[in-house]
C-alpha cells in the first residue's frame, strides 16, 4: 500500500536528514564569526588554528599515534590470520577466540590498565624494569607511541578478522603452483601469497588508520592527563576547556579539516576493495585452502604468537586493573601486597552517581539497538527491496556516521542541542540527545548488517505476500522479521555492547544528570582517583559479562546458522 | 479474463536499457489455461509480474476481468495487494519460518479478507486436500521435498480463492518424472476448478500437454499466439516452428506460389502458398516419409542413409539429398532402411517463410 511506504520512507529519511544536518553543523560553525558588532562569515576559526604551534604538535601526534596503530594491529592480526587460515593449527576455535574476544573489551579499560603497568612513575612494569634497563630505554605509555601501541593491540582483532577474510578468499592454487614448480614455503609466502593478500591488507590498513584518527578513549584516559594530544582529545579540549570558555569554532574547523581526510581516506579504501576484487581469485566452487603443514617447533611458535597477544593485548592490562581496583595505592605484587588486598575502594565508590550512570547506561543499552533496528529495517528495506530512486543516496547517507569521527557528531549534536534547540526542545543534559546522537551514529553498522541479511532472503518470499493482498508492515511483521530475526537478535547484542562501551560522543554530551557508567569510570579516573576508578572499572567489566556471555554465544551462533533461503 | 494492451517494459541495468516487453497484445479467456512459452530472457517472467503487480509497466493496460489493474492513460496502478490473483513462484517461496498449515493460512489471516478462525482452517484444509498434502499439516516447511513444497505453493495460491492463478514455472525444480506426474494432476485440478490460468514455461512438451492456447515469445514480443496443434501445424515463424519440435532448413527461391526451387531439387507445395521470391523451406523430421522403393509420388528425390540413430519406438535417420544433410524420424517396428532410400515430402507438411524473417539459429542468442 502506498500510505505504509510512505511511511517507511518517512521513518528513513528522519535520520538521514539529521546525518546530514549534524555533518554540515561542523561547517557553518567553523566559518560563523561571532562580534559585538554581529554575526559575520569568515575563516577566522582556520587562521587562528593554522597560526598555533599547537595544533601543528597535535596533527603531528595524531600522525605518529595513528601510524603505530595502523603497525601495531597489523604486527599482531596478519600472521594471526595467516597462522589460523594457513597452517593446519589444532582448535581453530580457540585460536579465533583469543584473537576476537577483544573485540568486546572497552578499550578505555585496556587503556588504564596500561598506565598502571606502563606509567613512568606508578608503573608495575617500569618500576620492576627500572633497575635493569637504562633510563633511556624505558617506554613511556604516555606518548603518542605509546598510545598508538596500546591502540594498535586493540585493533589487532579488527586486522585479524579483516585479513583473515582475504587470506580465506584467495585461491590456494596459485600458491600450490609455486610449490608444484619448487619454490620454497618462505619464498612462497614472500613472493606469491603477500602480493595476493596486500590488498586486503592494505584495506585493513587503511580502515584501521581511518579509527585511529578518531580515536579519543585511548589519548583521553593515558594522553590527557599528561598533556599530550591528539585530534579527538584535542577537540574534547577545546570545548571542555580548563579555562576560559569554549572554542566550539576551533573544533569544528579542526572538525572539518579531520572530515576531509576520513573522506579520503574512505575513498582509498573503497578503491582498494575494487581493485583487490581483480586478485581475489574465487573460483566459486568450494574449495579448502591448502594448509602449511607446522611441525612440532611450528605448532609451539604459533600458540605462542597467540598467547603472547592475549596476554598483552588483554589479560595483562585486565588483570593489573583488577589488581589495582584491590589495593589502597598501587605495589607490586608480593606477599606484603597481598596482605594489603581490600575491597575498599569498592567501598569507598560514589555509589549513588555510579547506579545512576549504570540505570542510564541499561537504559540507552536497550532503547538504542532497539531504535537502530527498526530504523535500520525501514533504511535497508528501501535500499534493498524498493526501487524507489535515490536510494542509494539514502544508503551512502546511512553509511556516513562510520567514515566521520564520532567526536564531530557529538560536537555538532552538543551545538545543536545547547544553541539552536535550548529554547524549543531542551534536550541537552537528557538521556535521550545521547540516545540520539548514538543511534544515529550505529545506524551505518545497522543498515550494513541488516542491507546484508536482508539481501540473503529470496524476494519472492516477501513478494508471495504481497501477491496474496498481505500489506507492507503485515508482511515485515510476519514474513520478514522472523526471517531475519537470528540476525536481528545478533545485531541487538552487537549494537547493545557498543552502547555498553560508549564513551567518545558521552564525553561532550554527558552532565551529571544523564551521565552513563563509562562517564562514571573516566570522570574518577580524570579526577586522579586511579584505584578507585580501577575498581568502577572492575565492577563495570563484570555487569558487562552476561551481555558479553549472550552475544558470544546465542548471537554469533545465530548470525552463522540463519535461515538458508 | 485477463486483457494486455500494448504494454511495454524496460528495465535500466548495467549493460543499458532492456526492452523486457515491447507492444504486448493479450487477451485471456475465463477458465483458459493459458501459457505463455519463449526461450530465456524472452520477457515471460517480466509479463506474468507485470499481471500481479510486482513490476510496473512503462505503459499500455492491463485488466483483470472487469477491474482495470494498470492503466497508462488514466495513470491508474492497482498495487498488487489488491489484484486478487493467486501465485505459484519459481523458488515457490514457501516461507520456512512456518508449518505447511501455517503458510497456506498467513495469506487469508493477515490478506485482505481475514474470514473467521474457523473458515480458515476449513478453506486450508481444502486447499491442501486439493493438492494431496491434507496429511502433512504440521510439518515444518524446511522438511518438504521439491515436489511437496511446489503443491504447498499451489494451494497456498488456491486458498485465496483467486480469479486468475499465475504460476511461473512451477515444475523447473522437479525431476523429470515427478514433473510428469505433477503436470497431468495440474491441469486436471485447473479444469475441474474452472479457475483462469497464466503459466510461464520454456518447455515446448509442458505447453502442448497443459495449454488450451500458447503465446509463443521472443525478445519480449508475441510471435504467435494459437492453440498447441495450431502452433504445430501452422507456426507463422520459423522461430515459432523451431519451438515446437525439430525442422529441416531449407533455402529456396518460390516462384509462382505453386512450387519452390530448393537446393536440393524443386518441392510443389499447397496452392496457397502465402509468398514468393527467396523464402526459407521447412519441414519436420516426422514428416519425412522414406521408403526403400518409389512410390512415384511428388517431391520424392533420392537420398542416401547416413547413419541411425535408434531412441526405442522411433529411429532417427540422417540423410543426405543432393549433398545436404536432412533428419527423418520413423517408427522403429519398420526394417531398417540403409543406402539409397526415396525421400518424400508430403506437400501440405511443408512450411514456407520469406526469408526476411530469420531462422531460429541466427535469431536467439
Ligand atoms: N529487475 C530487472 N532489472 C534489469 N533487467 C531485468 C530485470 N528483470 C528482467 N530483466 C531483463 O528483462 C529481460 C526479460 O527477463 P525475464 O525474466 O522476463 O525473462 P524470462 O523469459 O522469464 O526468462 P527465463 O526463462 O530465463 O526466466 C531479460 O533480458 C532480463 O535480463
Ligand atoms: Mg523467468
Amino acid at each position: 500500500m502506498l500510505s505504509q511506504r510512505s511511511l517507511l520512507i518517512g521513518i528513513s529519511l528522519v535520520p538521514a536528514a539529521a546525518i546530514v544536518g549534524l555533518l554540515l553543523i561542523p561547517i557553518w560553525v567553523s566559518v560563523r564569526v561571532e562580534s559585538e558588532a554581529g554575526v559575520s562569515f569568515g575563516l577566522r576559526a582556520y587562521y587562528a588554528l593554522l597560526s598555533d604551534p599547537f595544533s601543528y604538535r597535535t596533527l603531528f601526534n595524531t600522525t605518529v599515534f595513528s601510524a603505530v596503530t595502523v603497525l601495531t594491529a597489523l604486527l599482531f592480526g596478519v600472521p594471526a590470520a595467516w597462522i589460523v587460515e594457513r597452517t593446519d593449527l589444532p582448535h581453530k576455535g580457540l585460536s579465533f577466540t583469543l584473537m576476537t574476544v577483544g573485540l568486546l573489551i572497552p578499550g578505555f579499560l585496556s587503556a588504564m590498565g596500561w598506565v598502571f603497568l606502563l606509567h613512568p612513575r606508578i608503573g608495575l612494569l617500569s618500576v620492576a624494569l627500572s633497575g635493569i634497563l637504562p633510563e633511556s630505554a624505558r617506554i613511556n605509555i604516555a606518548s603518542p607511541q605509546g598510545m598508538g601501541f596500546v591502540q594498535g593491540l586493540g585493533l589487532a582483532p579488527l586486522a585479524f578478522i579483516m585479513v583473515a577474510a582475504t587470506f580465506r578468499s584467495t585461491n590456494p592454487e596459485l600458491e600450490e603452483a609455486a610449490a608444484v614448480h619448487g619454490i620454497g614455503l618462505l619464498r612462497s609466502l614472500v613472493r606469491v601469497t603477500l602480493p595476493l593478500v596486500f590488498p586486503g591488507i592494505l584495506a585493513a590498513g587503511i580502515y584501521i588508520l581511518t579509527i585511529g584518527l578518531a580515536a579519543f578513549e585511548v589519548p583521553a584516559v593515558i594522553g590527557l592527563s599528561n598533556r599530550v594530544f591528539t585530534f579527538s582529545t584535542f577537540l574534547y579540549t577545546q570545548v571542555h576547556p580548563q579555562e576560559g570558555a569554549p572554542r566550539y569554532d576551533l573544533a569544528a574547523a579542526f572538525g572539518v579539516f579531520t572530515m576531509a581526510i576520513a573522506g579520503l581516506l574512505s575513498w582509498g579504501y573503497f578503491r582498494v576493495l575494487s581493485q583487490g576484487h581483480r586478485f581475489a581469485v574465487v573460483t566459486g566452487r568450494s574449495y579448502r585452502p591448502k594448509q602449511v603443514e607446522l611441525k612440532r617447533g611450528g605448532v609451539w611458535l604459533a600458540w605462542g604468537f597467540l598467547g603472547f597477544y592475549f596476554v598483552l593485548g588483554q589479560l595483562l592490562p585486565l588483570l593489573t586493573l583488577l589488581w589495582s581496583s584491590l589495593l589502597r595505592y598501587f605495589q607490586l605484587p608480593s606477599a606484603s601486597s597481598f596482605a594489603n588486598l581490600s575491597l575498599v575502594n569498592y567501598r569507598v565508590l560514589p555509589w549513588s552517581h555510579l547506579l545512576d550512570g549504570l540505570w542510564n547506561t541499561a537504559v540507552l543499552m536497550i532503547s538504542v539497538s532497539t531504535l537502530v533496528l527498526l530504523l535500520s529495517l525501514a533504511i535497508s528495506w528501501i535500499v534493498v527491496r524498493s526501487r524507489i530512486r535515490g536510494r542509494f543516496l539514502l544508503d551512502a547517507v546511512a553509511f556516513l556516521p562510520h567514515a566521520v569521527p564520532g567526536i564531530i557528531f557529538a560536537l555538532s549534536a552538543a551545538y545543536v542541542a545547547l544553541f539552536l534547540l535550548r529554547d524549543f526542545v531542551p534536550i541537552y543534559g537528557t538521556v535521550f540527545l545521547l540516545m540520539a546522537v548514538y543511534v544515529l551514529e550505529r545506524t551505518s553498522f545497522g543498515t550494513r548488517m541488516l542491507n546484508n541479511a536482508l539481501a540473503q532472503i529470496h524476494p519472492e518470499l516477501e513478494e508471495a505476500g504481497q501477491v496474496m493482498g498481505i500489506s507492507l508492515l503485515r508482511r515485515l511483521a510476519t514474513i520478514l522479521i522472523p526471517l531475519l530475526l537470528p540476525a536481528l537478535i545478533n545485531g541487538w547484542l552487537w549494537i547493545a555492547l557498543l552502547t555498553y562501551r560508549e564513551l567518545t560522543i558521552a564525553s561532550l554530551l554527558v552532565t551529571p544528570a544523564n551521565v552513563t557508567l563509562p562517564m562514571v569510570i573516566w570522570g574518577l579516573w580524570q579526577a586522579g582517583s586511579f584505584s578507585r576508578a580501577a575498581a568502577a572499572a572492575t565492577l563495570g567489566l563484570l555487569f558487562m559479562t552476561p551481555v558479553i556471555f549472550c552475544y558470544w554465544f546465542f548471537g554469533r551462533r545465530l548470525a552463522s546458522g540463519g535461515w538458508q533461503t | 479474463m485477463i486483457r494486455i494492451e500494448k504494454l511495454n517494459k524496460s528495465f535500466f541495468s548495467k549493460a543499458g536499457l532492456v526492452q523486457a516487453l515491447s507492444d504486448i497484445d493479450l487477451a485471456v479467456e475465463p477458465g483458459e489455461f493459458f501459457v505463455l512459452l519463449g526461450p530465456s530472457g524472452s520477457g515471460k517472467t517480466t509479463l506474468l509480474r507485470c499481471v500481479a503487480g510486482l513490476e510496473r509497466p512503462d505503459s499500455g493496460e492491463i485488466a483483470l476481468g472487469t477491474r482495470i489493474a494498470f492503466s497508462s492513460y488514466r495513470h491508474l496502478f492497482m498495487p498488487a495487494e489488491e489484484r486478487k490473483v493467486g501465485m505459484v513462484f519459481q523458488s515457490y517461496a514457501i516461507w520456512p519460518h512456518l508449518t505447511v498449515f501455517e503458510n497456506v493460512a498467513l495469506p487469508l489471516t493477515q490478506g485482505r479478507g481475514r474470514p473467521p478462525k474457523a473458515q480458515v482452517r476449513e478453506r486450508v484444509r481444502e486447499a491442501l486436500r486439493l493438492v494431496e498434502m491434507d496429511d502433512y499439516v504440521a510439518r515444518p516447511a524446511p522438511l518438504l521435498s521439491g515436489g511437496q513444497q511446489q503443491r504447498v505453493a499451489l494451494a497456498r495460491a488456491l486458498a485465496v480463492n483467486p480469479q486468475v492463478l499465475l504460476m511461473d514455472e512451477p515444475l523447473s525444480n522437479l525431476d523429470a518424472r515427478l514433473r510428469e506426474e505433477v503436470r497431468s494432476k495440474m491441469k486436471a485440478l485447473a479444469v475441474s476448478l474452472g479457475i483462469t490460468v497464466l503459466y510461464v514455461t520454456h518447455d515446448q512438451v509442458e505447453a502442448m500437454v497443459l495449454a488450451d492456447r500458447v503465446a509463443v515469445m521472443a525478445r519480449g514480443k508475441i510471435l504467435q499466439v494459437g492453440a498447441p496443434g495450431e502452433l504445430y501445424r501452422s507456426p507463422l515463424n520459423p522461430r515459432v516452428a523451431e519451438f515446437f519440435g525439430s525442422m529441416n532448413w531449407l533455402g529456396g527461391e518460390a516462384s509462382d506460389g505453386r512450387r519452390v526451387r530448393t537446393e536440393i531439387g524443386i518441392l510443389e507445395l499447397n496452392p496457397q502458398a502465402p509468398c514468393s521470391g527467396r523464402v526459407v523451406v521447412g519441414i519436420r523430421p516426422e514428416d519425412v516419409r522414406l521408403s526403400p522403393t518409389s512410390t512415384h509420388v511428388e517431391n520424392e528425390l533420392i537420398g542416401e542413409i547416413r547413419s541411425a540413430t535408434f531412441l526405442g519406438d522411433q529411429v532417427i535417420y540422417e540423410i543426405s539429398v543432393q549433398g545436404k544433410l536432412l533428419l527423418a524420424r520413423a517408427m522403429s517396428d519398420s526394417d531398417a532402411l540403409r543406402g539409397k532410400v526415396f525421400v518424400h515430402f508430403p506437400r501440405a507438411r511443408i512450411a514456407l517463410f520469406p526469408e526476411t524473417a530469420s531462422l531460429p539459429g541466427e535469431a536467439q542468442s
